[in-house]
């Protein structure tokens, strides 16, 4: 049987590595920005953001979320949901999509880990 | 049978499933130290004879707990009422000090409030972002008219004519606001026509309808050295708090700030993505601020959990207190400075 001490240990643990991820997460992403840029071309217009979305997202911070939005069109392209529906894209080389992997994996485990972290501190 | 005195009254509590005698009285009373905590056990122990195990309640059962006579209402369901530590030096100090000093009917309304706030952000956000929007298309009218003037298509009048409208509208509109694009100028100096060589003849226009926009986005980019700041600013309290038990909870506060940061960081931007929904820079700055205010908030109910489970050496043995005390402490002191600092460590050791 799992006692409240055993819970709480979990959850300081699970909220470390929330948080140890986290900043590892936005700090990839924040690199990425640069290096994902090249394909604002093709991707920052019409249909794919708005107006007001191509200006915003050009600029710190809200091009963080820009680039999340290009992690994972190139690595789940099935949860971009409408956006990128009918999007054409080269052929990406292979270290874009290893990143994209890497980043989309950990930016999972953040919400998991935060996630459970929220439930355990619910539950004690 | 509970012999009140004036200072104190009874509220009537139905146990819910998970209750505990220390969780309903720390529900009542906030966070109180081993002795105090033992004394209102008595004290609730004694007004309900039924009681033989402070541990052994049930749900269902109606027990009535001692509270300060200027309790008169309970408390919001699920809301446990935070004692926020005073710490003058930090600029939430002034927030800490209103906030300890409220009464607890002013406490309790805090939540809602919080909430009413947001939404009013919110929707000040939306409304701004109208505002600004439709100020800075009619900002735009001018070089508009310039185009048919030089066209041909309007008289000289006529466009000044349409300048002097679109620029009285904007000051009716705008307000004080218009200080935002003119740097201390009149608008008429500002939004006119350059006659500079080598310079768009609407260039100035453009630049203060962009600069409008430039201080939401500065106002975000703020938000974001905040974050850094305020991580420094926990070391900083480590460093100097003396409790090791305190070391930990400032500790297991600010990671759990920094994690809720990046977790709710990431799910609005995976909102952001599946929701299609456009985003301007007002609307941005309120996920910010919501962002900032929920993990502060889970910080500190993180803090509470801590200091209310665990034995408190965590800050300790990561290494974490030394860390910062050499960060903060160690490279602020002068060799003979160290030298006493060390030599009264160990006096004080044994």
């Amino acid at each position: 049987m799992i006692d409240n001490k055993m819970l709480f240990d979990i959850m300081m643990v699970l909220l470390f590595v929330c948080a140890l991820l986290g900043v590892s997460t936005w700090s990839a992403i924040f690199l990425l920005s640069f290096y994902f840029k090249r394909f604002d071309n093709l991707l920052l217009k019409s249909p794919y953001f708005n107006e007001s979305e191509q200006i915003n997202y050009k600029e710190f911070p809200l091009s963080q979320y820009k680039t999340l939005m290009y992690i994972s069109l190139f690595s789940f392209r099935s949860m971009t949901g409408k956006r990128f529906k009918d999007a054409q894209l080269p052929e990406l080389e292979t270290n874009v999509v290893i990143l994209s992997y890497t980043v989309s994996i950990m930016s999972f485990l953040v919400l998991a880990t935060g996630l459970a972290t929220l439930i355990l501190l619910l539950i004690l | 049978m509970l012999q009140l005195t004036q200072d104190q009254d009874i509220i009537l509590h139905k146990v819910q499933p998970g209750d505990t005698l220390s969780k309903i009285l720390f529900h009542y009373h906030g966070h109180q130290d081993q002795s105090r905590l033992q004394g209102l056990i008595a004290e609730s122990m004694t007004a309900n004879a039924f009681i033989k195990n402070p541990d052994l309640i049930y749900p269902g059962q109606l027990i009535q707990v001692p509270v300060p006579a200027t309790y008169k209402t309970p408390p919001m369901a699920g809301f446990n009422v935070p004692t926020l530590k005073l710490n003058e030096s930090s600029c939430l100090g002034p927030v800490c000090k209103n906030w300890n000093e409220a009464t607890i009917e002013q406490r309790t309304l805090m939540p809602g409030l919080i909430e009413l706030s947001l939404m009013s952000s919110a929707a000040l956000a939306e409304a701004s972002d109208k505002w600004l929007n439709s100020n800075a298309t009619l900002m735009g009218r001018i070089p508009t008219e310039y185009e048919k003037y030089k066209a041909g298509k309007i008289s000289k009048g006529q466009y000044d004519y349409a300048r002097k409208k679109v620029i009285d509208q904007l000051e009716q509109n705008l307000k004080s606001a218009t200080g935002l694009y003119t740097d201390g100028k009149s608008s008429r100096e500002v939004l006119r026509i350059s006659r500079t060589k080598g310079k768009a003849p609407t260039a100035d226009i453009n630049t203060a309808a962009t600069k409008l926009g430039q201080y939401g986005k500065a106002a975000t980019k703020a938000g974001y050295v905040l974050s850094a700041v305020s991580l420094g600013v926990t070391c900083h309290d480590i460093a100097y708090e003396v409790n090791p038990v305190k070391r930990s909870t400032l500790l297991v506060e600010g990671v759990a700030s920094v994690g809720a940061g990046a977790f709710l960081g990431l799910g609005a931007g995976y909102s952001l993505l599946l929701l299609a929904t456009p985003v301007g820079w007002t609307a941005a700055l309120a996920i910010g601020v919501s962002i900032a205010v929920a993990s502060y908030a889970f910080g500190k109910k993180m803090g509470q959990t801590y200091e209310r489970t665990a034995d408190g050496d965590l800050s300790d043995s990561l290494g974490v207190s030394e860390l910062c005390s050499t960060i903060f402490i160690d490279r602020n002191k002068t060799p003979i400075e160290k030298r006493l600092l060390s030599n009264t460590q160990e006096y004080i050791a044994p």
